[in-house]
């Protein structure tokens, strides 16, 4: 059974300058564990597809299932327990000003009806975890952004929540910062088991952490799958624009432009390298995006060759194992 | 007069001005901090909308605000008898100074509750909380220092009030000031008692400001 399970959901908004359909026909299944991404540009309905999955949203058609239970059935008081089970963090931090960091953290279990001093023990727990127990005595205004996003995370975290819906959770923070939190979201999913569900609009994020990605455009999801077929492979314009770089020099007449992806290969080999003084071809690489996992070699580069030589460098590609794809 | 006798009439006069003050700006406050709270929550904007609650409301509080006080004073009187049982005096005019300040209050409430971040409201939500919880464990608690300042302002204006209650026998300084500088022409006595307003008022600023500062936690 998936955690969070999604079907043909519709949400339109009734304004003063007529209808909103904020999103249309949304079908997805989130399992337990997962980490889920969810990409788009601005505007395309993200943020109101996770308000939508702890009803913060009430969706206008469609259902929200989670572990199982219909969101629309349950009582209000239902459906608030059910989300003491749904931790959810956001762009701007939310924490609440006149509050410690400690007693930040200790809000959801108030709410909870969790005694103070049980609260505290378990909020000093979740502060450890996210390296701020030296500052549970701070106030946000003392924190810095990142260390913002920390005490968020615990907070969202102190009920212990089957799930974690992050809402552009890292998109107000430098890269290294937004490094820092995305391994420390990939730790809690993997050590405490909780499943994460993350909104972004940058395509590193998903990269980063994610095992499954959907791509919404104008209010409907135009692909769903896993992470590593979809980079390899994207078939939606929204997926292609968002993953492959749009502002490549046009390709040199008699020249063709070549995507290639690396997922597995060893970071020692030298492709382009071998490439070269095996096809004999000019190769000329216009973008270049890799990086070491573990001595494994991720993320992609796009090339381009003379046309001639396309079939003498697929095969080339093909026998050593390495995805491509010819573009444009 | 003796100079004996004038430090008495002050001295009293404080004391009635500040009883009277004090005493207003804390029923205002019972009344009006629950209505400021609901006219909050059930804006469209608010955790609770309730479109026909938020308009009834609305329009009371805007109708008494716009009666001038020194007319509310007056019309109020059959109420005040009711109630107190006379309609002169210190006692008598915390009726009039209520009901002018409660709408009063009730505005300056639900302006400091405005001020909370709706991000911080969206958090509290999403963590399982009810509208009563977030009444008490979030809209309070955060707009706090917003409140006292809103208090500090109500606390003076509730002075300035209770000055022209002098007028229709409502003692305090601002009797003082009237009888003897207005109707008998002793202004040394009338600029004495401005000078006493004027440094109670400041008393007031500068002690909310200070809690202000105290208690926010945005700024240190
Ligand atoms: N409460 C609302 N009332 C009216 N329209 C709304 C409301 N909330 C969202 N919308 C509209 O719904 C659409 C989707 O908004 P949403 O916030 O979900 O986009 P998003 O993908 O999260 O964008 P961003 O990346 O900028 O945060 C937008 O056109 C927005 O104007
Ligand atoms: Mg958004």
């Amino acid at each position: 059974m998936p955690l969070v399970k999604i079907n043909d959901l519709s949400k339109t908004f009734h304004t003063a300058n007529g209808d909103v359909h904020a999103l249309k026909n949304i079908d997805l299944s989130i399992e337990q564990g997962d980490i889920f991404g969810i990409i788009g540009l601005s505007g395309a309905g993200k943020s109101t597809l996770v308000r939508c999955i702890n009803f913060l949203e009430i969706p206008t058609e469609g259902t929200v299932y989670f572990e199982g239970k219909d969101l629309k059935s349950l009582t209000h008081k239902e459906l608030l327990k059910a989300r003491q089970s749904m931790g959810m963090i956001f762009q701007s931090f939310n924490l609440l000003e006149q509050r410690t960091a400690i007693k930040n953290v200790c809000f959801p279990l108030e709410i909870a009806g969790v005694n103070k001093k049980d609260a505290e023990k378990r909020a000093r727990e979740l502060l450890k975890i996210v390296e701020l127990e030296d500052r549970e005595k701070s106030y946000p205004s003392q924190l810095s952004g990142g260390q913002k996003q920390r005490v968020a995370i615990a907070r969202a975290l102190s009920t212990n929540p089957k799930v974690l819906l992050c809402d552009e959770a890292t998109s107000a923070l430098d890269p290294n910062t937004t490094r820092s939190i995305l391994a420390l979201l990939k730790e809690i999913n993997e050590t405490m088991g909780v499943t994460v569900i993350i909104i972004t609009h940058e395509m590193s994020v998903i990269e980063q952490i994610c095992n499954k990605v959907a791509v919404i455009d104008k209010s409907r999801i135009v692909e769903v799958g896993s992470v590593k077929d979809i980079f390899a492979n994207p078939k939606s314009d929204m997926a292609k624009q968002l993953i492959i770089p749009q502002n490549i020099v046009h390709s040199l007449e008699n020249y063709s432009t070549m995507r290639i992806i690396f997922d597995g290969l060893s970071s020692y080999e030298p492709v382009i390298a071998n490439l070269i003084m095996e096809c004999r071809v000019p190769a000329n690489i216009m973008y270049a995006n890799t990086k070491d996992v573990n001595g494994v070699a991720a993320g992609e580069m796009i090339i381009q060759i003379p046309v001639d030589s396309v079939d003498k460098v697929s095969g080339y590609f093909e026998r050593i194992g390495i995805k491509y794809k010819e573009e444009m | 007069m003796e100079i004996t006798e004038l430090a008495d009439l002050l001295i009293k006069g404080t004391g009635e001005t500040l009883y009277m003050t004090l005493v207003s700006t804390f029923i205002a406050y019972v009344i009006g901090l629950p209505i400021g709270i609901i006219l909050n929550i059930t804006d469209k904007e608010g955790i609770c909308p309730n479109k026909a609650v938020n308009i009834v409301l609305g329009v009371i509080v805007n109708i008494i605000r716009s009666i001038p006080f020194i007319i509310l004073l007056v019309a109020i009187i059959p109420v005040t008898r009711f109630i107190v049982g006379t309609s002169i005096g210190s006692t008598a005019t915390i009726v009039p100074l209520t009901a002018a300040a409660g709408p009063f209050v009730a505005r300056m409430v639900e302006s400091s509750i405005k001020e909370v971040d709706p991000g911080v409201i969206e958090a509290a939500q999403s963590a399982g909380a009810s509208p009563i919880q977030i009444i008490f464990k979030v809209l309070i608690p955060e707009a706090k220092p917003s409140l006292i300042v809103g208090s500090t302002i109500a606390v003076t204006t509730i002075l300035g009030y209770s000055t022209m209650a002098g007028f229709v026998g409502g003692g305090g300084l601002g009797s003082i000031a009237i009888n003897y500088g207005y109707y008998r022409y002793q202004t040394d006595i009338m600029m004495v008692t401005v000078v006493l307003l004027v440094v109670v008022v400041q008393l007031f600023q500068e002690i909310g400001m200070r809690i202000t500062r105290k208690t926010d936690k945005r700024i240190n």
